[in-house]
């Protein structure tokens, strides 16, 4: 079962409680079976219902259209435990944090102010969880779905909802097929997905390297041996050629290793003219560790959709050697006044470290509380039709209006690139989402 | 007679009969089939769907059938494999391979998949009986050939690295939502199939064991040296038992790429994948028939319980869990299927110790 | 501008079949017969990352050896030690370094207590009892240090670098493990082969029941000896600290390499863990170096698999811990 949570603080409090309460929460083990009467009604599920609150029992409201509603509730399914945890809190927060902010500004405006809820659930990062946490929150009242980061989870998690007729706005999975020829009428994703990000890259870093007169004729993959980074690496094999980027190297690092050290030997050897980093945070940062024990730093360092140079923490933890490297990836427009507004209250509220996937995550949270208000309404029919036609300019993206294609894909979704400059993470191009210029 | 002595006796007179086996698998499959029925049943406002849904349910099943699989070799057999995920790989692999790359039908792919897997297993088996490996090292070789299998794949782009497959639509390989294309839109046939796959399996498992095969089965496992001096050709008969073994649980892998979409090396051929396929038939009893049935319904059900009571703190749940896991081997070491026999012993001491008092 | 996901791309063959296996061999005779200074370096990374394989191994094959225990809890052993080292040096300032034996006591105790609840029980079971039990203590562990310390990545203040010597890099973090490694290991066999108590152990290891009937207290026997491999997996955890982020599921990458070199090396003994680290660890380099992706890991495992079937007791196996 999930739970409502309002206030922001509550996940501090939450946290401060779990350091002590394994113990007093086992003793309370015996009272929990109190809470077996909330979640009923989670019906053998696909028996064509399309309505999304159809909980019918207890507890939360239904909001059914012809009453008037109280409350839109998101139910996010992500990764709260397990080794994704990391990253899904996260992301489960920003999305409580959009929540908050619209509360803030009144709620819904065309629903009378109804209030923006957000019910989390754990999918623990496993694929045989992702349908049955989608239907956990759907039982519990949620009108619209958002997750879940891992990308087989996704995909269990939103046939769940177009099973059941109910909108899923992916906050991130980058699998390229989730949406690709599933046919799917309710499922958007305003994320770049992994082909995307990659031919971003191709379309951008280059240009950005030789308008600053440098020359990057050669390039050496290093990508984390996932479906992840072999995504990437994929299609940056099919796009780097286009742009006369030769890939003179590829190197894998295996997810938990311990360092990078003969991967970067290998990429000595081939001395490429930059080295284009696909990684996780950990990933990354042993790159850099790698590059500076070896004392070697290609012409460029740069990254293709890696989590450690757009992440402010990791970032301030490798040092000095970060500055300079460019990185195509997701993040929020610095341009906008907002963004810094929305920066500084998830890292006052929260305890994550605010990274690409925070704002990423952010960002759909908006979409679909746009969604919901232009639909004026909670029914899931209405809200997808809102989705479907949305041109949502007003968001905090590096990226264009999102807006929708038939299979869901944001159309002007977009990895913009950016430096680390003094030690802090900046959009540098394209410029109209620019705050810095390119240092080359 | 007390009236469980005579309960006890009507229970004895009927289990000796012919149909015994056939009434009690009617029963319990009957029950099995009615199970999504039952699950629905409003009983005070709660209904055990709550808990329990229909999701869970194949969960269950299917971790029944692959743990069934898993105790005809190292159950019956007592060749203790750690490395069962090659196999329930290998039909997954098989079948979404071929069905994506060549559009043929998922049962083929699936009948395809068992028989490169009894392959594989045979391969494993040959290496590793020829020289004489046991316990702990045949447990370990096991889990390498699997991890093996694991890395190999991930590093193999013929086989799509670690983006593996995702299930194409019916349409593509030239069939209708169904049986015949091993894909349904909703959850209840998918539930009934596995059902299946478990009747298949059992009655596989049930035979074996009421059959020479299944007497020179135990009679490796009880003492391998002793069957061979009396003539059990025990190096054959422990390749038919990985064989069959890995043959269904590959069976098992198919039936998961279909149900779950999309299959990867991370989560077919996951290091933890191998503790999954063999937990239920550890839990419930090795080398029983019942054993991996219960124990499946036992296993996932507690972890489903414990992640939807405990979950206010994100990780709660599996320390429950894992403390339930430690409890259940400490003190039920040959499983939950053998309960009531332990609990007959206890009465029976119990009862003793009366006796003699007076 | 930029591509519009329409299909999802062909995946182009990394060289062709069966080559891209082939050639590296052929290039890795070529690189020895030319002396390129590149294997000087792999060599010096591959005893570096082995010493730190081997650290990890050692708690292990005392435990296996001795007990015939296989611990899967063995790397979240290892995570407690991370997480000791980390709470000593931030909290109280101490340098990571004195962590270490810190995290060592630490271990020691928390062994003892976990082989006494959990492990004692099981040990005359089969071993399938005692593969879940241990893995019931590793979710366990797990999600309790999840639970306390949030699942973030932590790691210690500490930029080691590297140092040069000629044109081999020597990266100071993994160094200093394998001194540690080193030094443990003999500090350990030191133990095992000088002290009374040491004696007891090999002889329990040797033969269980002999020991009874000699005297010894095997019960005692079997809490110390998991109390040291718990102990031994602290300090490897400790020292995989000092250059590695971690959280509390970094354990899993190194148990399996683990296994494969405690049995490489012979159950139970020690010089043999530590060549089987040190052969793991100039494979996973030279084959990281040379063959595609992650490639390496599949020699492993045959190497894991042939010496399983030719010589199961390992190359020391047999001789004295």
């Amino acid at each position: 079962m999930g739970k409502t949570l309002k206030s922001s603080t509550s996940n501090r409090r939450r946290f401060l409680k779990a350091t002590g309460a394994s113990v007093a929460a086992l003793t309370l083990a015996g009272c929990a079976s109190d809470d077996g009467g909330n979640g009923g009604g989670g019906s053998g599920g696909d028996s064509g219902g399309d309505s999304g609150g159809s909980g019918g029992d207890t507890g939360t409201t239904t909001g059914t259209p012809e009453q008037s509603v109280d409350e839109v509730i998101i139910g996010s399914n992500h990764p709260l435990s397990g080794s994704l945890a990391a990253t899904g809190v996260g992301m489960s927060n920003a999305i409580k944090l959009a929540a908050m902010r619209k509360n803030e500004e009144g709620g819904i405006e065309s629903l009378d102010g109804a209030e923006v809820t957000v019910i989390e659930g754990d999918n623990q990062g496993a694929q045989e969880l992702g349908g049955q946490v989608s239907e956990e929150l759907l039982s519990e009242g949620a009108d619209v779905l958002t997750g879940c980061y891992s990308s087989p989870v996704t995909t269990a998690a939103t046939q769940v909802a177009e099973r059941q007729g109910v909108p899923f706005v992916i906050s991130i999975a980058a699998a390229d097929n989730i949406l690709q020829g599933r046919d799917f009428n309710y499922v958007y994703r305003p994320q770049p997905p992994a082909r995307r990000l990659a031919s971003d890259y191709a379309d951008l870093v280059p240009s950005v390297i030789r308008d600053g007169g440098g020359t990057v004729d050669t390039a050496g993959l290093f990508y984390i041996n996932n479906s992840y980074g072999q995504a990437i690496r994929d299609s940056l094999r099919e796009f780097l050629p286009e742009q006369n980027v030769e890939i003179v190297e590829e190197t894998a690092i295996e997810f938990g290793a311990s360092n990078a050290n003969t991967q970067v030997s290998r990429l000595r050897s081939a001395d490429p003219d930059t080295i284009i980093a696909t990684t996780y945070v950990a990933g990354g940062v042993l790159l850099a560790q790698a590059l500076q024990d070896q004392d070697y730093r290609p012409p460029h360092l740069t990254a293709s959709a890696s989590a450690t140079f757009t992440d402010d923490d990791a970032v301030s933890d490798i040092g000095e050697f970060a500055n300079g490297v460019l990185d195509n990836n997701y993040a929020l427009n610095p341009t906008v006044d907002k963004t810094a507004e929305v920066r500084s209250q998830f890292l006052d509220n929260y305890d994550q470290e605010f990274s690409a996937s925070v704002g990423m995550s952010y960002t759909a949270a908006e979409v679909i509380i746009q969604a919901v208000e232009e639909a004026g309404s909670v029914d899931p029919d209405d809200i997808n039709e809102a989705l479907k036609g949305l041109s949502y300019e007003d968001h905090i993206s590096a990226m264009g209006a999102i807006e929708f294609d038939d299979q869901g894909e944001n159309i002007n979704a977009l990895g913009p690139v950016n430096q680390v400059q003094d030690l802090s993470v900046r959009v540098v191009y394209p410029e109209e989402y620019a705050e810095a210029e390119p240092q080359v | 007679m007390s009236a469980i002595e005579s309960v006890r006796d009507r229970y004895r007179t009927f289990d000796d009969g012919r149909y015994a086996p056939l009434v009690k698998g009617v029963a319990l499959f009957g029950l099995l089939a009615a199970l999504p029925t039952l699950i629905e049943i409003d009983v005070a406002g709660m209904e055990l769907a709550a808990t329990l849904s229909i999701r869970m349910l194949i969960l269950t099943v299917i971790y029944a059938y692959t743990a069934q699989a898993w105790n005809i070799m190292s159950g019956y057999t007592g060749q203790f494999s750690f490395g069962h995920a090659a196999f329930f790989g290998v039909g997954a692999y098989a079948t979404q391979a071929l069905v994506v790359d060549f559009a043929v039908n998922p049962w083929v792919g699936m009948l395809v998949g068992g028989v490169l897997a009894a392959g594989y297993g045979l391969v494993i088996g040959a290496l590793s009986f020829r020289f004489n490996l046991q316990g702990h090292y045949f447990a370990l070789a096991t889990l390498a050939f699997a991890e093996l299998l694991r890395f190999v794949v991930t590093n193999m782009s013929e086989l799509h690295g670690a983006n593996g497959y995702f299930k194409p639509f019916p349409r593509d390989y030239g069939a209708e939502y169904g049986l015949a294309a091993f894909q349904f839109q909703s959850d209840l046939p998918y539930y009934y199939l596995i059902v299946g796959f478990l009747l298949v399996v059992t009655l596989v498992s049930w035979v074996i064991k009421n059959s020479w095969v299944g007497l020179y089965f135990f009679a490796i496992r009880e003492d391998e040296r002793a069957a061979a001096s009396v003539g059990v050709p025990s190096f054959r008969y422990k390749l038919i038992g990985v064989a069959v073994s890995a043959f269904f649980t590959a069976l098992g892998g198919a039936y998961w790429s279909m149900y779950f979409n999309t299959i990867r090396p991370d989560t077919v051929f996951a290091l933890f994948k191998n503790v999954e396929l063999l937990l239920p038939a550890v839990i419930g009893g090795p080398g029983t028939l019942l054993g991996p049935i219960v124990g499946s319904f036992i296993v996932t059900p507690v972890s489903e319980i414990a992640r939807t009571t405990f979950s206010d703190i994100n990780g709660l749940d599996r320390i429950i869990y894992g403390a339930f896991l430690v409890a259940i081997v400490i003190y039920s070491p040959r499983g939950v299927v053998s309960w009531p026999s332990q609990a007959r012993a206890l009465w029976n001491r119990v009862r003793g110790d009366e006796e003699v008092s007076e | 501008m930029g591509h519009l996901v329409t299909s999802v791309a062909p995946l182009p063959l990394q060289g062709g079949g069966l080559g891209r296996f082939i050639d590296p061999f052929a290039q890795f005779l070529t690189d020895i017969t030319n002396l390129e200074p590149v294997l000087l370096q792999l060599l010096a990374f591959g005893l570096l990352l082995g010493g730190v394989y081997a650290l990890t191994a050692l708690g292990l094959t005392m435990i296996f050896g001795v007990m015939d225990v296989i611990n899967f809890a063995h790397g979240i052993f290892l995570v407690v030690g991370m997480y000791s080292v980390w709470l000593v040096s931030e909290t109280a300032g101490i340098s990571p370094f004195i962590g270490i034996p810190i995290a060592a006591a630490v271990l020691f105790a928390f062994g003892v207590i976990v082989h006494i609840l959990t492990v004692e029980p099981i040990i005359e079971a089969p071993q399938q009892n005692q593969l879940i039990a241990t893995l019931g203590v590793l979710f366990i562990v797990q999600s309790a240090i999840e639970i306390v310390f949030t699942p973030d990545p932590q790691q210690v203040e500490l930029s080691l670098g590297s140092v040069q010597v000629g044109d081999v890099f020597i990266p100071l973090g993994q160094f200093y493990a394998l001194v540690i490694a080193l030094g443990t290991m003999l500090a350990v066999r030191a133990f095992l082969n000088r002290t009374d108590l040491g004696r007891k152990i090999r002889g329990t290891a040797d033969n269980r029941n002999g020991a009874r009937y000699v005297g010894i207290n095997v019960r005692r026997i079997n809490y110390l000896t998991f109390g040291i491999g718990a102990a031994l997996a602290g300090v490897a955890g400790g020292s995989i600290a000092l250059f590695q982020r971690f959280d509390p599921f970094t354990g899993e990458t190194y148990l399996i390499n683990a296994f494969v070199i405690v049995i490489l090396g012979g159950l139970g003994s020690f010089p043999g863990a530590f060549v089987g680290g040190l052969i793991v660890g100039l494979i996973q380099v030279f084959g990281g170096y040379y063959l595609p992706g992650t490639t390496a890991q599949v020699l492993i495992f045959l190497l894991f698999i042939g010496t399983l079937l030719v010589k199961p007791e390992g190359l020391f196996g047999g001789a004295e811990a």
